[in-house]
């Protein structure tokens, strides 16, 4: 339906294909790479174009006014031009881009790569900038340091291992006129976080558990014993049958086992869909977290112990980043 | 050599069963000069596997219990008057041993504990003013238990830094359980090992380390791990060069007792989790989860 | 909407402005001036807008700032066609682009404007200083450019060394360009720049036009010569013949001026040339005089395109010298030509024209003489006589009244050569000999450095022809008569005292300063020889000089050849410096394995050691086994023992076995798996 609707896409999505194909064979995937000729290409920007067209008229002005020195600037002009992306292509050559790694971030947030570049020669490499389209990125300039950290920064809408795009980096120095670009695979991998949704507040004592953890409560639907009846106790819960085979009056006792540590439970949000149930018990899990109460995780697959501190919130978070999609 | 180093290694293996690997590492800890610290339970071979040691090795041995009432000079020595000769005699305390055991060091004061490692970093005691030389090889061997048990002083990583590597002996596996089970007291065993090397032969094998080869592409493979976790946002903090060097040093000796003349990166690789444990922290995990993924993120041949 | 990228920072502000600054300073002069002072208040208002104290103009107010600009520019400018009112709208494009300039866009297209600006400059002058300060121009301009791309390179010194660097790298490419690059001719016709005054010599002649040129040391014509020179009292530059005389003003009237009936010879070889050779050769640089008239010695002929020859042997340009021109003559002087046509009656008329009254005395003074019956030459010698007895030579002659030829001749007896030339030739004309005035140069400086003659303006000089029947028109110099020193030495010698009195100090009179304009100009007739006047012919000349025989495979070959070889200097320099840190041979060898077991379907992970590798390809392919573990064992002895054996050893395991382990039989295999 959606190529009905875009007939656009229709042929440029086979075409982006192949042209993805294309670049995964000449760039393939990898965490540290050196940028050398086969990965570059380099085209004139906009204002490139703009420059050949002022070439263009001072040409004509030259050749109008049989000027010489006109002509004289206009090769200069011209020269200047090819010698530029030499310029442009030098200032990204041989420069090492290396994934040091990558920071969790919650869905329809910002997920954040950290990204080493260095260079191995003394050559100054300036006005560099990684991102991933369409997003602007960072820019950076490799001066007196060989080597420089940065952090890139992508949108992320769906929970799980999200493969990041291609990045691009790309140079315009020195003037502008030229851009160099290269679009690689540092194999870019994001653990992305449920979006956290507000689900009312902590689900305290809400589990009833079949082990022996926990402390009895009266009340209930497990029945325990039964106790003289007392005034009072609710007629319901009076046994009639006991009572009909010539005993005392005796009240049934319920009980059930609750665990009173705070579990969020998957069970909890019966009846929303996957995604949400997802999002509000990470919603629950940071707040646990803040607010200081050890808190466990049961998931259909995976149930995690009560605890707090980092790096438990770590692994509750990624317990349910990794929940298996719907319908996969 | 290889035979001297299989004989230690099967008779410290007949009394600790199935703990082959741990014992090879306390063995280069002991040849590279370094302290070791085993981390673990209480009742998991760990006196068992300092005393065999000592006695395999021909050494002395002493045990000291930490507990949180010790005083500095309880490990050290002290100086006592002696009224007949009306001068004071120094006691020498468990300190001066060639192979100590700091039991459960980690319950004592941070004022004791730092009085030992000060002595395992300088190889000298200070006591009244006089300076005395511990003898050598000076070996210890720390025990520490897991740090969430209560009545404990956690070590800082300064003093963690003074231990060349960190152990954990771990349950048995199930067969050296059972032959537990069946066998005789590893006492009884203990007591009748024998010396397998001397003195000479101890240094002469300590001194054979450091003349392990070291190639460029094993350096560089050392220093793509190191600046790894410097660089890397799950280590909060990296290798000192210290720990570089220990590093290095480590699997030297770990070579050496697998009878090669170079280092491999297996060998790295193999001390690394003891070695670089207790050094790392970061928000990706523990220590051994830290290295568990630098293993596998930093590639042994270059780029 | 621009992003905050986008936004301009302060520097990159700064950087523009100063561009538009260098590249309209010298404009500023030749502009109205609210033109600059508009420039100027826009700048100011953009960088208040950056300061945050004022908001850029709205539209209403940018709507109104264009219309009355435009105003401003039809006010100023009468004519919209003109190379001035372009310059004109450049400028005042760029004083309404800095009122909008948000976006790195708008910075683009602001400095690219700049280097249009600055062209501009050259079509005024192609001097030297301007050439400079265009270069200069262009070095800020480019060095803006690159302060655009941000902080580091926007310091000073880092962009403006970034875009000298860049310039020079194009210089080699530019001069090669330079010679190489064919020149079409104008390709339709452009305005000129009319502004500056006429100077030089007029296409009129009344008493004092010619003291006026004399205060004017400005070069006029430069002329080198192939072969013979000719002596000083020979070196008449004849530029303009004046035929008509009303009284006062001498003019070249109807049929000798080319604009009004007087034919010209565009094509060589129209009008029939001597029989023998021509004696001079030579090359006339003529500064811009706004004038079509081209000056050479006498029965001129050129080849050089745009020139003409007249019917009285003077050259003429198709169009006004606007710029510098130079071109090629040849020349007869008239006594080489034995054969003369009779002078036609048309010719005799207009060459007797006078006014019907006026000047008596002179008339009377010339019948006398005639009476007395003597011959044309004789009535000649008799008035250069008196010139010479009774006349004195001087650069401020007393003003004269409508009687010009009368008072000069019977009252004031001081003159300059405008008033010894206009008498001598109406008192001929009275006698009833055919003659005219003639205009030009004479003389010349001779510059010995560069072989060249040097005529400056004060060299402008007039003389007559007179019609001898059977020898035809003869020059004959009044002034000469006079001051024979004006002829044979200049104007310097002759004038004495008064020689360029009127300049404000007499730097003519010390010798150094003297001998440093001589070779100022001398730098100056080499610039103009070798840049100024590069045309097509001489670009043929230079490219049969370097490459003896200008044949398409040549040119293909001086184009090419330096092309090919920056070309293979930089792909050299691009593989190269692609090129990663060089491995020690053992992990390069050992990862070319690695390389070859993932393709047969094995990939190596990162921290895996070799054994462990090696034993997982033998698990996974145990065809491979022995292979991979003999090239480990081989990789870890050279990489980590430092065995140089086990290297040949691995480099041969990896050449032969290899090659026949992964074998077509085996990729089956994968291909099956």
């Amino acid at each position: 339906m959606s190529v009905l609707r875009n007939p656009a896409r229709f042929l440029t999505d086979p075409l982006r294909g192949a042209m993805q194909r294309w670049l995964s064979r000449r760039a393939p995937r990898s965490r540290s790479i050196t940028l050398n000729h086969s990965r570059l290409f380099i085209l004139p920007t906009r204002a490139g174009l703009g420059f050949l067209l002022v070439i263009m008229l001072l040409w004509l002005l030259g050749t109008n006014y049989e000027n010489n020195l006109v002509f004289a600037l206009t090769f200069l002009l011209v020269s200047v031009f090819v010698v530029l992306p030499v310029h442009t292509f030098a200032n990204l050559t041989g420069l090492r881009l290396q994934l040091l790694g990558t920071s969790p971030a919650f869905a329809g947030d910002f997920a954040e790569a950290q990204i080493n570049i260095s260079r191995e020669d003394k050559r100054e490499r300036e006005w560099i900038r990684l991102c991933w389209p369409p997003e602007e990125g960072a820019y950076l300039d490799l001066c007196a340091q060989a080597s420089e950290d940065i952090r890139i920064s992508m949108p992320v809408v769906e929970r799980g291992r999200v493969q990041a795009p291609r990045l691009r980096i790309e140079s315009r120095f020195p003037l502008g006129l030229f851009r160099c670009w290269s679009r690689i695979d540092l194999d870019v991998e994001f653990l992305v976080y449920p979006r956290p949704i507000s689900a009312g507040p902590l689900p305290f004592g809400g589990v009833q558990t079949e082990g022996d953890f926990g402390e009895v409560r009266h009340g209930g639907d497990d029945f325990s014993a039964l106790k003289a009846y007392q005034p009072g106790d609710s007629l319901r819960h009076v046994a009639w049958k006991q009572y009909a085979a010539g005993r005392d009056l005796y009240s049934k006792d319920y009980e059930c086992r609750t665990d009173v540590r705070l579990w969020l439970d998957w069970a909890l949000l019966d009846g929303r869909d996957v995604e949400t149930r997802l999002s509000n018990l990470c919603y629950w899990c940071l707040q646990a977290e803040k607010q200081g109460i050890a808190y466990g995780l049961r998931l259909p697959s995976v149930a995690i112990e009560p605890s707090l501190g980092p790096s438990h919130q770590r692994e509750v978070l990624q317990a349910l980043a990794l929940f298996p999609k719907w319908g996969s | 050599m290889q035979k001297i180093v299989s004989a230690i290694v099967s008779d410290i293996g007949s009394v600790l069963l199935g703990k082959e690997r741990q014992v090879k590492l306390a063995l280069a800890c002991l040849l590279s000069k370094g302290h070791l610290l085993i981390e673990d339970l209480p009742g998991m071979g760990k006196t068992t596997l300092a005393h065999a040691l000592a006695q395999v090795l021909g050494l002395s041995y002493k045990r000291v219990q930490f507990t949180s009432d010790m005083l500095p000079a309880d490990i050290l020595g002290v100086s006592i008057f002696d009224r007949e000769s009306g001068q004071f005699h120094f006691h020498e305390g468990p300190v001066f041993s060639q192979v100590l055991l700091a039991d459960e060091i980690n319950r004592s004061s941070p004022k004791t504990q730092s009085a030992l490692l000060e002595a395992m970093e300088e190889c000298q005691v200070s006591v009244d003013g006089e300076t005395r030389l511990l003898p050598q090889p000076f070996f210890v061997i720390a025990t520490q238990n897991p740090l969430q048990q209560s009545g404990t002083f956690a070590l800082p990583e300064s003093q963690l830094d003074r231990f060349l590597m960190r152990i954990s002996l771990g349950y048995p596996t199930r067969e050296a359980e059972r032959a537990l089970y069946l066998g005789t007291d590893p006492r009884q065993q203990l007591a009748k090992l024998k010396p397998r090397i001397d003195l000479a032969t101890l240094r002469k094998m300590q001194s054979l380390v450091g003349q392990v080869k070291t190639s460029d592409s094993l350096l560089n493979y050392l220093e793509r791990l190191v600046l790894h976790t410097r660089q890397s946002p799950d280590c909060a903090v990296g290798l000192s060069p210290r720990g570089a060097l220990a590093l290095l040093r480590a699997a030297k000796a770990w070579a050496l007792l697998h009878n090669r003349g170079h280092v491999l990166p297996e060998d790295i690789q193999a001390v690394l989790p003891s070695v670089a444990g207790h050094r790392l922290q970061g928000e990706g995990g523990n220590g051994d989860q830290l290295v568990e993924r630098l293993v596998r993120q930093v590639d042994i041949i270059a780029a | 909407m621009a992003t905050t990228q986008d936004l301009l920072p302060r520097e990159s502000l700064l950087w523009i402005f100063a561009a538009q600054f260098v590249a309209l300073l010298p404009q500023f002069t030749q502009l109205p001036l609210w033109v600059p002072f508009a420039w100027a208040f826009a700048v100011y208002w953009r960088l208040e807008v950056f300061r945050g104290r004022r908001d850029l103009p709205g539209r209403t107010l940018k709507l109104l700032v264009i219309f009355l600009i435009i105003a401003g520019l039809a006010m100023s400018y009468r004519r919209w066609f003109a190379l001035e009112p372009m310059v004109a709208l450049l400028t005042v494009s760029f004083t309404l682009k800095n009122l909008e300039l948000v976006s790195r866009r708008d910075a683009f297209v602001s400095l690219l404007l700049a280097y249009f600006v600055a062209a501009t400059l050259f079509v005024r002058e192609q001097t030297i200083p301007y050439a400079l300060y265009g270069l200069l121009s262009v070095v800020v301009i480019t060095a803006a450019l690159a302060a655009q791309m941000g902080s580091f390179s926007a310091r000073p010194r880092r962009a403006l060394g970034l875009s000298l660097r860049l310039l020079a790298q194009a210089t080699p490419l530019m001069l090669l360009l330079f010679v190489v690059m064919p020149r079409l001719g104008p390709l339709w016709s452009v305005p000129q720049d009319t502004s500056a005054g006429r100077t030089g010599v007029s296409d009129s002649m009344a008493p004092g036009d010619f003291t006026r040129l004399s205060k004017s040391d400005k070069p006029a014509l430069r002329i080198s010569f192939d072969g013979p020179i000719p002596p000083p009292e020979q070196r008449y530059w004849r530029g303009l013949v004046y035929s008509e005389f009303d009284g006062r003003t001498w003019r070249q009237g109807f049929g000798v001026d080319p604009r009004n009936g007087g034919r010209v010879y565009w094509r060589s070889g129209e009008r029939p040339l001597p029989q023998v050779g021509p004696r001079y050769r030579y090359q006339v640089i003529q500064e811009a005089s706004r004038t079509p008239w081209l000056f050479a010695l006498a029965r001129p002929v050129s080849d050089s395109t745009e020139v003409g020859e007249t019917e009285d042997d003077r050259l003429v340009k198709r169009t006004p010298v606007y710029s510098r021109f130079a071109y090629e003559v040849r020349s007869w002087p008239r006594d080489t030509d034995s054969v003369q046509a009779p002078l036609s009656t048309a010719e005799r008329r207009r060459n007797l024209q006078l006014p019907v009254e006026g000047n008596e005395r002179t008339r009377k003074w010339v019948e006398n003489l005639r009476r007395r019956g003597l011959g044309a030459e004789e009535i000649s010698t008799q008035l250069l006589a008196r010139y010479n007895r009774e006349f004195t030579y001087t650069l401020r002659p007393p003003a004269l009244g409508v009687d010009s030829v009368d008072e000069f001749l019977f009252g004031s007896k001081q003159g300059f050569c405008e008033h010894f030339a206009g008498s001598y030739v109406f008192a001929m004309r009275a006698a009833g000999v055919p003659a005219r005035v003639v205009a030009g140069y004479q003389g010349g400086e001779w510059v010995r450095g560069e072989q060249y003659l040097l005529v400056r303006e004060y060299d402008a000089h007039a003389w007559a022809e007179i019609w001898l029947d059977g020898r035809g028109w003869q020059r004959v110099d009044p002034t000469a008569a006079v001051a024979p020193e004006r002829v044979r030495d200049g104007l310097e010698s002759a004038a004495g005292e008064e020689f360029m009195q009127d300049s404000l100090l007499p730097l003519h009179r010390i010798d150094v300063l003297v001998k440093l304009r001589l070779q100022w100009d001398m730098i100056n007739y080499r610039w103009y020889q070798t840049v100024v006047s590069f045309d097509s012919e001489r670009q043929r000349d230079t490219l049969q000089r370097l490459l003896g025989d200008v044949s398409p495979l040549r040119m293909a070959l001086l184009f090419a050849l330096p092309t090919v070889l920056a070309l293979l200097g930089v792909l050299a320099w691009i593989w190269y410096s692609g090129r990663r840190r060089k491995l020690p041979p053992a992990e390069r060898l050992y990862r070319k394995f690695c390389r070859r077991m993932a393709r047969a379907g094995v990939k190596r992970d990162a921290g895996e050691t070799p054994q462990d590798y090696a034993e997982r390809i033998a698990a996974q392919k145990p065809r491979l086994a022995t292979l991979a573990q003999r090239v480990t064992d081989a990789f870890e002895r050279a990489a980590y023992a430092g065995e140089s054996a086990a290297l040949s050893e691995l480099r041969q395991l990896l050449r032969w076995r290899l090659a026949s382990a992964v074998s077509p039989a085996h990729k089956r295999e994968l291909v099956g798996s």
